[in-house]
């Protein structure tokens, strides 16, 4: 189960409904979510580090989700947290699901998407480096 | 409809009884409070024969990727029947940055179209009659000065008068602060200086230029409900009265009539209806009432109306088709004078030329074949519909005294009320959804497990962001940069000494300033904004 | 055991300035405050170079946006700084929504700034231990200031500030909110005082008011603390804060900051061990069908508590107690 998760948005997009209504469902279901609003993918994944935390929930609902995610996941090698589960919600066509999970999403929730699933989901979810590694 | 316990109520939570009779407006004098179209309070309509004499304007909000590729969409709209424009730009130049500014790039042109300076606007609108069809500006309160004065500068290099333009700038100060946020803004209580200046210019010299147009749509589209809608509407709108007043420059008279705006239609058909009357004879108690005006261009409340973009689902997507037509039909019902009709992708990208075909013919439809438009408002004198309409604009007065008791609108902007109640509309929504009393079909009923159909998503030009900024490049190496410089000057002598900065503004743009440059001088005054976060209680 | 030897290489990590070491060994004792216990030895020596300061203040007075220009301002100096950002958890479901962070962005990507936040989580006295432990993390990576940032309500406040070395009680000319602080108990723990959004109107009111108060405050018979005036919406007034910083740093010379600290560790280890024998009680009610009995008969209000008690510890251990 994720405790910790830092919620941001990338760039510039200035739509803020769906982030605050998933943290706001987070935090009731008993997450501790940093909110971190608007900000540049660096500073994104640096929060994240010092803040330990287990996810990086991104909400992109301005198109950029295939830039904008291939630099988060660039700035997550580089500081070594392959580990840390990735989630993305809000605008993104069905069609770059399978693109987006490629390059590292772990999921991906789209508009219309049931705050139920979205907690049944952290509650089943785990960093990847709590996972018993299968076959030893 | 929504059905809460063993209560059924509008969309809005207003119950509702069976049935509706004489005895549920014996209340009203049918005179005074309703009236004819064309008469006070117009709440039946601004013109005695609507639509008769005249069609709503067809304004479909457009912009992507370049300038050059937004005008090749304009003319798309133009060719198929539109008879407005409506800018839609991209969260760089709502910021009012430049596509070069560090972290702008992967922004650029997404959204909406990435302008930064006055070329960009003229390759904008090449070859497009901006003397017979009007423009709206859709501009964030910060870069609404500069974005107008690139329109204006514009026209005049094409010969039009300004005195003669016709057109909108959104220009509405909760917009991109509290609808939706953006990083780059200076605090409001500076920025309402700028989003009055630009009223008080154009009331001056570009009397048919709609200077602001209030825009709660978007405030909608957090979440609140129909009266709550139209109450902060005009909190809104009577904010800017008095910042205007109290500068002692001009009179209401002068500027009540240039003030125009933006209104949501949502799912309860009806209850917008409702809405759009309660509106009109609201604007006009204010005006008459509040502010003793007299001249009835400034009490006509004149509107634009745009479908209510959180109702379009993601899930069965050709659904949204029907719902958007149902929208169309309130807002006509309602007296519009312009319509905007999302796309049925509106929850996946921007519209295609498929998609925002299908949205203009749905309009036409409703304006030539529906036979609503055959009457001015038809439903006056609908006894459930009477009754609703005072029911929304008692409840909005009330509302009203709210955001009066939080300090007025930028008070409560800056303290973070406004977006606190936001927060609470759009929790509450989302809650109905997961509770299904709130019913979505597609989304909590009538799920599918696979899309029943697929069509083509939209891709901006990805290449955007190099192009401007190559752009920008070239421009800064051929204009007069010293005369650029000695312009941005004269826009920070302006500001510092409290005069309308419109004129140095102007002459700025002339010279080729680039929008980020002008805004800069704003952020360097004044700094940044910090959104007011929300904790929640 | 596994979590011990964890606890023990991320401290050797820490103190070769292994930034992940700092941020998962803070994740490790906010989870479970014993693991402290591992990793007090080893840092032990490299503690008390930190000049920590609390800030504490009503919500939304701008605590976060002076610890953000403040921080600016260290920076420039050349000093290190540690953050600590505390937030309350909901009563309800344990969760938090934590924003202090979004204020302190500017400084996101200096490696010279390490910004952590803090839910209060179950705050049974146990929110200002965490925080101690945290500071003490951050003094050890090397810190050269460690800034707190708290909510400004309640019991908990006052001890999370008893772990620092100056606090600064901001308030904010508008409303009630500044007397009601007054009145709990933030005047009493004030070592300077900042009347923040002076832009505003009434802020030299306040800042009077505040001054006759605090000299009829016992504590400050000495000497009033400084109050300033600042607008952290751009940073005005806020070097003249840093300024009073360093002050109240160097007044607190050798003995009055011995005593401080001093009195800091006794409460410390005094919370410490209420901490460890309170987790005692629970085990042994668990396990003592007994005592279960009687603690039921407490619940049904059948019995009161003393009697209990008195059962249990004979000997009149109540009435020694109140002694
Ligand atoms: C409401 C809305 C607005 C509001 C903003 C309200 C606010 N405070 O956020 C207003 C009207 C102000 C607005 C403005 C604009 N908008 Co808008 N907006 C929408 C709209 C209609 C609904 C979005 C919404 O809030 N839905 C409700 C919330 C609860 O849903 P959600 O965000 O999708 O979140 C759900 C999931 O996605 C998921 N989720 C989301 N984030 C996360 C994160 C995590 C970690 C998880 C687990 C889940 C998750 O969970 C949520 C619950 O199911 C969409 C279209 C649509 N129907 O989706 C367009 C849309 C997003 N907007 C769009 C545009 C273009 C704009 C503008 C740029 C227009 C302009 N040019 O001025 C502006 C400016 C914004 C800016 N500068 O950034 C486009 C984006 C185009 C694209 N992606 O290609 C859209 C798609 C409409 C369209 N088709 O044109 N908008
Ligand atoms: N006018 C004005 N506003 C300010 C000033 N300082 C902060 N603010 C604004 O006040 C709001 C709250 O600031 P924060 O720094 O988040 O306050 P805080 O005390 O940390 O808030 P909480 O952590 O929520 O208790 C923000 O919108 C700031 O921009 C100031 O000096 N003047
Ligand atoms: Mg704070």
């Amino acid at each position: 189960m994720v405790k910790k998760i830092l919620m941001a948005k990338p760039g510039l997009d200035g739509h803020w409904r769906g982030a605050m209504v998933v943290s706001a469902a987070l935090r009731d279901a008993g997450l501790e979510v940093i909110y971190l609003g608007n900000q540049n993918p660096e500073a994104i994944v640096h929060s994240a580090f010092q803040e330990d935390v287990e996810a990086i929930g991104l909400s992109i609902l301005s198109a950029g989700h295939i830039d904008l995610i291939e630099q988060v996941v660039d700035c997550m090698r580089k500081k070594g947290m392959e580990d840390v589960i990735l989630v993305v919600g809000g605008t993104i066509p069905g069609e770059d699901i399978p693109r987006l999970k490629e390059m590292g999403v772990d999921a991906v929730f789209p508009p219309g998407s049931k705050i139920e699933r979205i907690l049944e989901y952290f509650k089943q979810a785990r960093k990847r480096s709590d996972e018993p590694t299968a076959g030893g | 409809m929504r059905i809460q316990g063993k209560e059924i109520t509008t969309s809005s939570g207003i119950p509702v009884k069976n049935t509706y009779a004489q005895e549920d407006i014996s209340g009203l004098d049918l005179t005074r409070d309703i009236g004819l179209p064309g008469e006070p309070p117009y709440l039946r309509g601004i013109y005695p024969n609507m639509y008769r004499g005249r069609m709503w304007t067809i304004r479909q909000f457009s912009g992507y990727a370049t300038p050059e590729e937004t005008n090749e969409r304009f003319k798309y709209e133009y060719e198929m029947g539109g008879t407005g424009f409506s800018i839609a730009f991209d969260a760089v130049t709502e910021n009012g940055l430049d596509p070069d500014d560090e972290g702008a790039e992967a922004d650029v042109g997404r959204g909406g179209v990435n302008v930064c300076t006055l070329k960009d606007m003229e390759t904008m609108f090449k070859d497009l009659p901006i003397d017979k069809i009007s423009t709206a500006v859709i501009a964030s309160p910060f870069s609404a000065c500069p974005l107008s004065a690139m329109y204006f500068a514009l026209a005049e290099n094409r010969g039009i008068r300004l005195r003669e333009l016709d057109g909108t700038t959104q220009n509405d100060i909760l917009l991109f602060t509290a609808c939706c946020h953006i990083p780059a803004t200076i605090p409001p209580r500076h920025l309402i200086d700028l989003c009055v200046d630009l009223v008080e210019w154009s009331a001056q010299n570009a009397p048919k230029w709609h200077p602001v147009s209030f825009a709660s749509y978007n405030y909608r589209e957090n979440g609140l409900n129909a009266y709550q809608e139209v109450a902060l509407l005009f909190a809104n709108a009577i904010e800017y009265i008095e910042k205007e007043l109290k500068r002692n420059r001009l009179h209401i008279e002068q500027f009540a009539p240039v003030l125009s705006f933006h209104m949501a239609a949502h799912n309860d058909i009806l209850e917008e209806v409702a809405k759009f009357r309660a509106a009109r004879r609201m604007w006009y108690r204010i005006m008459k009432e509040r502010y003793g005006v007299s001249d009835p261009r400034a009490q006509v409340f004149r509107f634009h109306v745009q479908t209510s973009g959180s109702t379009h689902t993601y899930q069965q997507p050709l659904n949204n088709i029907v719902r958007i037509a149902y929208q169309v039909l309130a807002a006509a019902l309602g007296g519009a004078q312009s319509i905007h009709a999302n796309s049925f992708d509106e929850a996946i990208c921007l519209p295609t030329e498929l998609s925002v075909l299908i949205s203009m013919r749905t309009q036409q439809i409703c304006q030539y074949e529906s036979g609503v438009t055959v009457t001015a408002d038809p439903l006056g004198g609908s006894y459930y519909v009477e009754w609703l309409t005072g029911e929304i604009e008692r409840r909005a007065w009330e509302y009203m005294a709210r955001v009066e008791a939080a300090g007025g609108l930028v008070k409560a902007l800056e303290s973070g009320w406004i977006h606190r109640e936001f927060f609470r509309a759009m929790a509450d929504y989302q809650k109905e959804i997961q509770e299904g009393t709130r019913k979505v079909v597609g989304v909590n009923c009538y799920e599918m497990e696979e899309e029943p159909y697929q069509f083509p998503v939209f891709r901006p030009n990805r290449g955007s962001a190099a192009i401007q900024k190559a752009k920008l490049a070239r421009i800064r190496l051929e204009r007069d940069n010293e005369e650029v410089e000695k312009c941005i000057r004269e826009v920070r002598g302006a500001t510092e000494r409290g005069e309308n900065v419109m004129p140095s503004v102007i002459k700025a743009v002339k010279a080729y300033a680039s929008l980020g440059e002008i805004c800069d001088v704003w952020r360097d005054m004044y700094g940044l904004w910090e959104v007011p976060i929300l904790k929640i209680e | 055991m596994a979590r011990q030897a964890k606890a023990t290489e991320l401290a050797g990590k820490l103190l070769e300035g292994s930034e992940l070491a700092l941020a998962r060994l803070i994740s490790l004792i906010e989870n479970d405050s014993a693991s402290m216990s591992d990793v007090l030895p080893i840092i032990q020596h490299s503690l008390g170079r930190a000049h920590c300061i609390g800030f504490t203040g009503p919500p939304g007075a701008g605590k976060s946006s002076l610890v953000n220009h403040v921080t600016r301002l260290l920076r420039e100096k050349g000093k290190r700084v540690g953050i600590i950002a505390v937030d309350p958890s909901s009563p309800f479901s344990g969760g938090a929504l934590l924003g202090d962070r979004i204020r302190m962005q500017a400084h996101s990507l200096d490696p010279g700034v390490f910004i952590r936040s803090m839910a209060t989580r179950d705050s049974y006295g146990g929110l200002s231990r965490a925080t101690g432990h945290v500071i003490k993390l951050m003094d050890a990576f090397g810190m050269d200031y460690v800034l707190v940032e708290t909510v400004g309500v309640g019991q908990v406040e006052l001890d999370v500030m008893n772990t620092t070395d100056t606090v600064v009680v901001i308030l904010v000319p508008e409303g009630g909110d500044s007397v009601q602080l007054m009145k709990a108990g933030l005047m009493e723990i004030g070592d300077i005082f900042v009347v923040n959004k002076s832009d505003r109107p009434g802020a030299e009111e306040i800042a009077l008011q505040l001054q006759v108060i605090l000299q009829m405050n016992a504590r400050y018979a000495q000497n009033t603390p400084p109050i300033l005036l600042t607008q952290s919406i751009d940073g005005l007034g806020v070097d003249k804060l840093v300024d009073a910083l360093r002050d109240h740093r160097k007044g607190l010379n050798g003995a009055v900051l011995e005593a401080r600290r001093k009195e800091r560790r006794k409460k410390e280890f005094e919370e410490t061990l209420a901490a460890v024998l309170i987790r005692e009680w629970r085990r042994l009610l668990e396990a003592d069908p007994g005592i279960r009995e009687k603690l039921a008969l407490v619940l049904e209000g059948s019995t009161d508590p003393y009697s209990v008690i008195e059962e249990m510890f004979p000997g009149g251990i109540i009435r020694q107690n109140q002694e």
